[in-house]
């Protein structure tokens, strides 16, 4: 293959991991804006927090904790409405997004990915600050980041974020899976009891498989020789345990009214699969030698 | 361990003077006041029951700035800040006077109805105090702490009015403090002893028969050689005085040992008993509690359950107050005590837990469910209830007339599933007893669109509470209020989120969480929903052979529960209880294969 044609190969590879990464952020901030908007956030784990907020809110307001509690709601929600927009207007927004270029692109998805980041950490906060759930969010807060700063930085540097970041969401998730530090999640077991027809015991012996390969898949992303199987397992794991909430949750019992958090949870998760998917598109683009591959990403 | 230290000191030092009867709260420290704090000229006119607070602002004690220690924050460098708190009595106490304890910095004046009852030092004595009156010098202390006798002549029957202006020592002062309560005090001729101990926060739990076993919880204070002596007469303060003694059985260490728990299991205990009992370590007793045993036949009882008390800690007082008075047979509490699942809140819930005690020291037991935000694991319940480790297990009261389910939604639903139906064959299935009853914290269909479906509940147990017919099943989490009609689980047509209107055979669901949280709106109300709201409660069930009625019991304020008598009959509705007026009125019979 000639210098021109692997230029163009490249170049395809690119636009791809570009698409995959729009692709990611742009069902995030469509599942999360479906969540808020349908008063399915967290703020309230914020706004409801009588030990922080109580003193604050009667020597600025003059307002009891008591009234504030009873009439707060939907103040709360609509805060968390407007943010909800936000982010389906960076599920727009996203699309555009390509390097330097559309500086209002990058605002708004840079915006939003605050926003989610603010999120993850009043997920943190709501989760007694146990340290899974903030690595469990890296991948939330992150993956607008990693498509805002595609194009901008050295290849290298920018797969080694992206790994970093599957790493910090995988390890969190394998935590909860294995119980490790944390009590171990209720809702993974049962998923998997639904799923695979299992026992609780059977559930948890697949849960101790599935939690120690959630750590051991980021490790093997910093070896040249599994640094693709590994990106190609992570991106398959992450898109089966996003889909997994459907298909695990789903009854007769319950119409779409019933199922919709469960759509949008899943959705908000495909980027747990599609960044490690474009990871391993810029490792396969790269060959094995991603440290030497030092250049900027071009997008043009 | 910062947070116990305190409580150590507290436990080691303070000396409580009770008597056998301790004394009921006429105003509760920590109470709502309105207050003005904007350095106006008040003149005299607020001191009296006709004047118009409306305008003034509302809060809880302690009142002040500069110290750290305020609940309410007040306006900095004012002269005087005034104060009006209203309560009501069914009757003028019986004796000669009441206790009013005042907390304040650095001078006060209280009127109770109108009628100076007390000025503290360094306010001018004789002469009528103006609005920008100052003490006659710093008081020496951050706070000052009074016990001031108040005639009962003073008081009315009906609405009281209690009034206090507090007065700075300068308007560059760096601080401010008040809060008062008013108490009963003791009956006359009563003999008062000390009592030192380092236990505190005693508790008692239900884990097993509930007619022959409790056990008895507090929190540790660094002392050795605990034990509960205990009999089924009042022997007073004098450990040595009761029959029996058990010494601690379990150390449950929360968060390492933040809290350490002590728990003392009693059991060959008489049904249907009262049993009166101190705690001695090598500090000294307790105060005398008391707690009733359950009834091994088919006899009537009360009982009240409710959960979610997170974040909302004046309804939740309240509410516990209200258990004081009511006096169940125990309490059925669903989940989410707490917000954070950490020492400094478990903390206060269990000191706001003491607030359930009757004035003549009556305990009463829990059943502790665990919640979601009990977000430690079942480790949390288990080390600071002694329940199981996995915090589920059943009860029987009565002989055969109720047994009560306690679940855990945040742990193997379908495995504690697999256990009910075997412990319910081996019981003998769904005729065995008159009523059943589950409580559980996460519910199958919640009635506000903010929280989304309890699945793996309804897969889980829908079908077997059908199945085993139980009557009633509790559940929690949402902030909101709902009553169902009978239910049953179906996904034929008709059907609404998996559930059809069975008025002969189906369970009725109640509760979703209010204990003292903040409300969420109720928006998604099903087709066989009786009705829903968005206040603080609980709910009360009167227990028959044939029949449960239920009651829901409004928290949200405080007069509700100081308005009521301390000692209200147990199967009977005090006057002025506040109840919500459901679709179909108050009060919920519900009956095992009746339409």
């Amino acid at each position: 293959m000639n210098v021109a044609s692997v230029g163009k190969a490249n170049k395809t590879m690119r636009d791809w991991i570009l698409i995959s990464l729009r692709l990611a952020a742009c069902a995030l901030f469509l599942g999360r804006g479906y969540l808020y908007l349908s008063d399915l956030g967290p703020l309230s784990a914020f706004f409801w927090n009588q030990d922080l907020l109580e003193y604050p809110l009667e020597s600025l307001t003059g307002m009891s904790w008591e009234n504030y509690s009873a009439h707060s709601e939907t103040l709360i929600l609509t805060i968390q409405r407007s943010m909800g927009a936000l982010f389906l207007v960076a599920a727009i927004a996203c699309w555009f997004v390509r390097g330097r270029e559309c500086k209002l692109a990058n605002g708004v998805v840079l915006a939003a990915a605050f926003c989610l980041l603010l999120y993850g950490l009043l997920r943190w906060s709501d989760a007694d600050f146990k340290f899974a759930m903030l690595l469990e969010h890296s991948l939330q807060w992150g993956t607008p980041l990693l498509l805002v700063l595609y194009g901008r930085m050295q290849l290298s540097i920018w797969g080694s974020l992206a790994a970093i970041l599957i790493a910090f969401t995988f390890i969190g998730h394998g935590m909860y899976a294995l119980g490790f530090g944390v009590p171990q999640n209720n809702e993974f077991v049962n998923m998997t009891m639904r799923l695979l027809g299992v026992d609780r015991h059977g559930a948890l012996i697949f849960l101790r498989i599935a939690g120690i390969l959630d750590f051991l898949a980021p490790a093997l992303l910093w070896f040249p020789r599994s640094r693709i199987p590994a990106a190609a397992y992570a991106a398959f794991w992450g898109l089966l345990t996003a889909f997994a909430r459907i298909a695990a949750y789903w009854t007769p019992a319950e119409n779409f009214y019933g199922m919709h958090p469960w759509i949008a949870e899943a959705i908000v998760r495909l980027p747990h699969g599609l960044v490690p998917f474009s990871l391993m598109l810029l490792f396969i683009m790269t060959g094995t030698r991603l440290r030497k591959s030092s250049s900027p990403a071009s997008l043009s | 361990m910062d947070f116990l230290k305190p409580r150590i000191l507290v436990a080691l030092c303070a000396l409580f003077t009770v008597g056998v009867c301790a004394g009921a709260e006429l105003v509760p420290q920590g109470s709502a006041w309105r207050y003005l704090d904007d350095g106006s000229d008040q003149s005299t006119a607020w001191r009296e029951a006709d004047f118009d607070d409306g305008g003034w602002k509302s809060g809880r004690g302690q009142f002040g700035y500069g110290d750290g220690d305020e609940v309410t924050q007040l306006e900095v460098s004012q002269t005087t800040y005034y104060f009006r708190h209203t309560f009501n009595l069914e009757a003028v106490p019986d004796l000669d006077s009441v206790s009013l304890d005042l907390l304040y910095d650095d001078g006060a004046i209280i009127y109770l109805n109108g009628q100076e009852v007390h000025r503290t030092d360094l306010m001018p004595e004789d002469k009528n105090v103006s609005y920008n009156q100052t003490t006659s010098r710093p008081s020496r202390d951050n706070a000052t702490d009074e016990n001031v006798a108040v005639p009962t002549s003073l008081l009315v029957k009906g609405s009281n009015l209690v009034a206090v202006e507090v007065h700075n020592q300068s308007t560059k002062s760096s601080d401010i403090s008040f809060d008062l309560s008013l108490a009963l005090e003791k009956p006359s001729g009563e003999v008062e002893a000390e009592v030192i101990t380092s236990a505190s926060q005693i508790r008692l739990v239900w884990v097993d028969d509930p007619a022959t076993t409790i056990t008895v919880a507090w929190t540790h204070g660094g002392a050795s050689d605990a034990s509960v002596h205990f009999g089924t007469t009042d022997e007073g303060l004098n450990p040595d005085a009761y029959p029996f003694s058990e010494s601690v059985e379990r150390t449950g260490a929360y968060l390492d040992g933040e809290i350490v728990s002590k728990f003392v299991r009693l059991s060959d205990l008489k049904p249907d008993t009262n049993y009166y009992f101190v705690l001695s370590d090598d500090l000294g007793v307790s105060p005398r509690y008391y707690f009733r045993t359950a009834p091994d036949t088919p006899q009537a009882f009360s009982f009240i359950a409710g959960g979610d008390s997170r974040n909302n800690r004046t309804p939740r007082q309240n509410a516990n107050r209200l258990i004081a008075k009511l006096r169940p047979l125990f309490v059925a509490f669903t989940g989410d005590m707490i917000n954070r699942d950490n020492a400094g809140e478990w903390g206060e819930w269990l000191d706001d837990w003491q607030l359930t005690v009757s004035e003549d020291g009556q305990m009463y037991p829990i059943l502790p469910h665990r919640g979601n935000h009990e977000g430690r694991g079942n480790s949390t319940i288990y080390d600071l209830f002694d329940t199981t480790p996995d915090n589920y297990y059943g009860l029987t009261f009565g002989g055969d007339l109720l047994r009560y389910y306690v679940l855990n939604s945040e742990y193997g639903e379908s495995l504690q599933a697999d256990w009910m139906r075997e412990d319910l064959d081996v019981l003998g299935g769904e005729t065995a007893f008159s009523h059943l009853v589950a409580g559980y914290h996460k519910p199958m269909r919640p009635h506000t669109s903010r929280k989304s479906e309890g699945r793996a509940e309804y897969d889980a147990w829908a079908q077997l509470f059908h199945d085993y017919r139980f009557d009633l099943v509790f559940e929690s989490d949402s902030h909101v209020m709902k009553r169902t009609l009978p239910i049953r689980p179906s996904t034929a047509e008709g059907n609404d989120e998996g559930f059809v209107v069975d008025m002969k055979n189906g369970t009725v669901y109640t509760g979703e969480g209010c204990w003292g949280a903040p409300l969420r709106a109720v928006d998604d109300d099903k087709s066989w929903t009786l009705d829903s709201g968005s206040f603080n409660g609980f709910d009360l069930l009167h227990v028959y052979p044939q029949k449960m009625i239920l009651h829901t019991v409004l928290v949200d304020l405080e007069a509700n529960s100081s308005a009521l008598p301390a000692n209200s009959e147990v199967l009977s509705l005090p006057e002025g209880l506040p109840l919500w007026e459901a679709e179909g009125g108050a009060q919920l019979t519900i009956s095992r294969g009746v339409d």
